[in-house]
Order: C-alpha cells, then structure tokens, then sequence
C-alpha cells in the first residue's frame, strides 16, 4: 500500500520537475520516501497558480486550492490524512522521519502570497526572500529526512535555495512572459530602462541581458558562496556528508546559471529550455567528489 | 480593365490600415483617403471606359472564360481546405474543454475525495454531490451529478478541483437524442475518464516547475 502512495510521488515528480527527481534519487533509502513527498507536494502546490487561469477574476479559486493543502498538512499532522496519496506518501514519511509541520505551511504560504500579490517584485530582496521561503524550506525539510540537524549546513542550504528559487525564476521567464508575467525584480528594469510591455511584445533585447546578468550573478554568488562554506566546513571536518546529497539540487542550478552565460544571457534562447544532458554526469561526479 | 482598376484600390487600402495605428489623426486621415479615392475612382472610370473594340476582342478570343479555367487549374494544384469531419478532426487545443470526466489513479482508485469545491464554485449549478465515509473511512461521494444541459463550459469545476479529478475533457461528440441522456452520473463520468484518461493526462502535463 506505501508503495503505491510513493510510487504517485514519484511520477509526479519525475512528470512536473525532471531536475529534482534525478536529484532526489541521490538521497539515501531511508530518507528518500520523505524526500519524494515532500517533492510531490511542492510539485502540487507550485502548480495552483498555473492551473487557475490568470483570466479568472475569482481569486477565490486559488485560494480555495491554497486551503485544500493547508488543511492536507494539518490532516497529515494530526494523524487523519486526506485520502490523497500525497497525504499518505507524507503521512507515512512524518511518522518515520522528522520532518516539521511548519515548513511545508511556509511553503504554502510563499506561493499563496505569490499568488496574491499579482506583480513584479519590486527589488532583488523580495525576489530573494520568496525564493528562501519556496526553495530553501524544502532543502531544509530534505536535510531534516536525512536526519541533518545542523546549522551551518542549514546556513548553506539558504544560499543554495536562494539561488535555485532565483534561477527557476529565470528559467521560467519566457513561459511566465507568455501569460504576460514577469518576476524581474523592478528596480533593476528600471535602472536598465526596460518596460516589461517590451519585454511581452518584443521578447529578447540588450538591456534585457544586461538585467538578466544582474539577477544572475546574484544566483550565482549564492552558489558560490555555498561551495566554499562547504569546503570550509569540509575541512573542520564538521559536515556530515549525508547532507551533500540533500544540498545536490545546486548542481541542476549551477548548469543552468553556466548555460545561461553561454548563451550571454539571452533567457529566451531555446537551448535554455532543454534538459541538460551532462547532468547525471555531473551529480554523480559532485556527489563523490563531496562538494557542490 | 476592371482587374487593374481593383488593383488600383488595394494599393491605396495600407494608407488607410496605416491609420489606425494613429487614434488621435484617424478620423482626418480616413476621411482624406476617403475623398482621394472616389475623386481616383470618378478619374479611373472616364479613362478607362471600354471601347467597342475591346469589348468584341474579349468575346471573340473566350478571355473570361481561359482566365476561369486557369484559376480551376490553380486550385487542382492546391490541398483543399475541407476536412472529412467525421474520419478526419481539426486540431484542438490542450486547454479545449468539452465533455466531462472523473478521472482515476493508475491504481484504480477515485481521485475525487468529495471536497465539493467543484459543487461549491459552479455558476450554473450543474453539480449536484452526495458523499458520506466508505467502510475503510475514506470519504467518498455517492452521487455525482453533472446536468449537461445546465453546464456552461466554463472550466471553473477543473480549476477548483484540488486534486484534478474532474477536468474537461477533449470530447466534443455526444450529442444525445433526448435531454435524459445529458443527465449525467457518476458512472457515466467515471466510464468517461476511463475511456479518455490517455489524452486528459497529456493535455495536463508540463515539463518544468516555473515557479
């Protein structure tokens, strides 16, 4: 019966974030059913604001859907799952690992007010913090099923949660600008001077790239201040190596944010949209060579 | 004669397209273009009236009808534009929404788990839900209606349904004689999903998490 509530996770997964489930698959056994609800679900609630139409005046809808999950997590923890294979995938995963409640609710809520908030992101630490709450809390609940309770490594797991948050954010920009969205922080549109009507009619341009960089470079100063805490930490002898494999998902970001100065940060260059064929390669080369 | 005299006319239109892109002069310009072609057209006419000549010329050598025939040959050459509806279908979009269907787990089991959101958000009231718990607790509905007729397509069951049970589908044939038939159950729903669930799930699907 576990398996088949697991065995739904994991198609969700391998379905709706190709990435993370090869990513995931690195974890060790004991942790990995937890992992993989917990990527399910993410998967799940990432996905109310695409599966609500932008049309629809009816906020109601998504929050309604908001509230499904909220009431999902609280069922989980009070020991009377839904009858949703998430559910039970997490309700099984709570019993065996230690992972907190309030992590998946903050995952909910970024993505809630996500979804309330309706417009770009004013400045880079707004972009940053919705990041941290989305992508970081989910590492933090992938080191808690490995059983890493540590808080440096919880420090490291911000920056790589920072950047991944950042680099979806990039990576999924023309899809967004195709439902006329943009998280581009503002502030740094407007020092480029770039309207977002451009960005919707007109597609890739100049000062577009350069705006692109700035965002980038941010995502890329997190993952690379990651490695070096790590090597750092490597060294002292105080990081578990269990929790490399949790903290493996930077490598799927690093790939991307390295595409993406190929391809001199130009977001809508369609080579950007293709899985990296390199990347079983490489998470099986980071993972013994013990840093990111 | 008169063929250059339409040509004529399609080359003036892009001035006339070209302002309405400029709101503010539109009402100006279309009034000037307006004036220039009837003063073009009244020029054109005196110029170009066909002479006796040409008018026996045309008959004599059958040019309507050689030009007609080239035309007919023009479109031999092309791919029609009819379909064979009922062996060959347009294309549809992923996001069509036609008849409706309750959809399963690969395992068999029901996805719907009688939240009643789908019930609660449709604003034609065409859902009608009974549920209460089944013997292993879980909750499950005894009857779920959809009043075909009363439904409006508009996709909000689908959009509320937390655990994308109830979508709409792809099928658009299921014309029925009588208004019974379009009085739809939970089996009928269930019977639909099972048959359409192959495209249903690839309508669904997306490659990368954007956010």
């Amino acid at each position: 019966m576990a398996s088949r509530h697991l065995q739904h996770c994991l198609d969700t997964v391998r379905r709706s974030d190709w990435e993370h489930y090869v990513t995931s698959l690195f974890i060790p056994a004991h942790a990995r059913a937890a992992v993989f609800a917990v990527r399910a679900f993410n998967c799940e609630v990432a996905s109310v604001r695409d599966s609500v139409s932008s049309q629809s005046k009816e906020t109601i809808v998504a929050s309604m859907r908001f509230q499904f999950w909220r009431d999902l997590v609280d069922g989980v923890y009070a020991g009377r799952p839904v009858n949703h294979p998430i559910a039970l995938a997490l309700a099984d995963a709570v019993e065996t690992t230690p992972i907190s409640k309030h992590f998946l609710q903050r995952i909910i809520s970024s993505r809630e007010a996500d979804f309330n908030a309706k417009s770009v992101y004013p400045t880079l630490a707004s972009l940053e913090a919705y990041a941290e709450q989305s992508q970081s809390s989910l590492l933090y609940l992938q080191l808690e099923a490995c059983g890493v309770q540590n808080f440096k490594v919880d420090h490291i797991a911000s920056h790589i949660g920072k950047a991944i948050g950042i680099s979806t954010i990039l990576r999924g920009t023309p899809a967004h600008v195709q439902v006329r969205q943009l998280y581009l922080p503002s502030d740094l549109l407007a020092k480029h001077n770039v309207s977002t009507e451009d960005i919707f009619r007109k597609g890739p341009s100049e000062p577009l790239s350069d705006v692109v960089f700035d965002v980038a470079s941010v995502a890329n100063d997190h993952v690379t201040t990651a490695r070096s805490h790590i090597a750092e930490s490597a060294v002292k002898n105080e990081f578990p190596q269990i929790a490399l494999t949790a903290l493996l998902p930077a490598i799927g970001c690093d790939s991307y944010l390295q595409r993406l100065e190929k391809a001199q940060f130009n977001v809508f260059n369609p080579s950007l949209q293709r899985r990296d064929w390199k990347l079983l390669y490489q998470l099986w080369k980071k993972n013994r060579s013990g840093n990111i | 004669m008169h063929l250059l005299r339409m040509g004529l006319r399609m080359a003036q239109r892009p001035r006339l397209a070209r302002a309405y892109t400029t709101p503010t002069h539109l009402r100006q310009d279309t009034l000037q273009a307006a004036r220039a072609m009837r003063v073009a057209a009244a020029a054109q006419a005196e110029q170009y009236q066909m002479g006796t000549l040409d008018k026996a010329a045309q008959t004599l050598f059958l040019s309507e009808i050689v030009r007609t025939m080239w035309l007919v040959l023009e479109q031999m050459f092309k791919t029609p534009y009819t379909i064979m509806y009922p062996f060959e279908k347009g294309p549809l979009s992923p996001r069509f929404r036609g008849e409706h269907a309750l959809r399963r787990y690969p395992s068999g089991e029901e996805r719907c788990i009688s939240c009643k959101l789908c019930e609660a958000i449709c604003p034609a009231q065409a859902i009608t839900i009974e549920s209460e718990p089944r013997e292993d607790g879980a909750r499950r509905t005894t009857r779920y209606d959809i009043d075909m007729t009363k439904c409006i397509y508009c996709g909000m069951c689908q959009e509320a349904c937390p655990v994308d049970a109830i979508v709409e589908g792809p099928n658009f044939e299921y014309a029925t004689e009588t208004h019974e038939e379009l009085l739809y159950n939970k089996e009928k729903l269930l019977a639909n999903g099972d048959k359409w669930e192959p495209e249903i799930a690839r309508n669904l699907k997306a490659d990368h998490l954007y956010r």
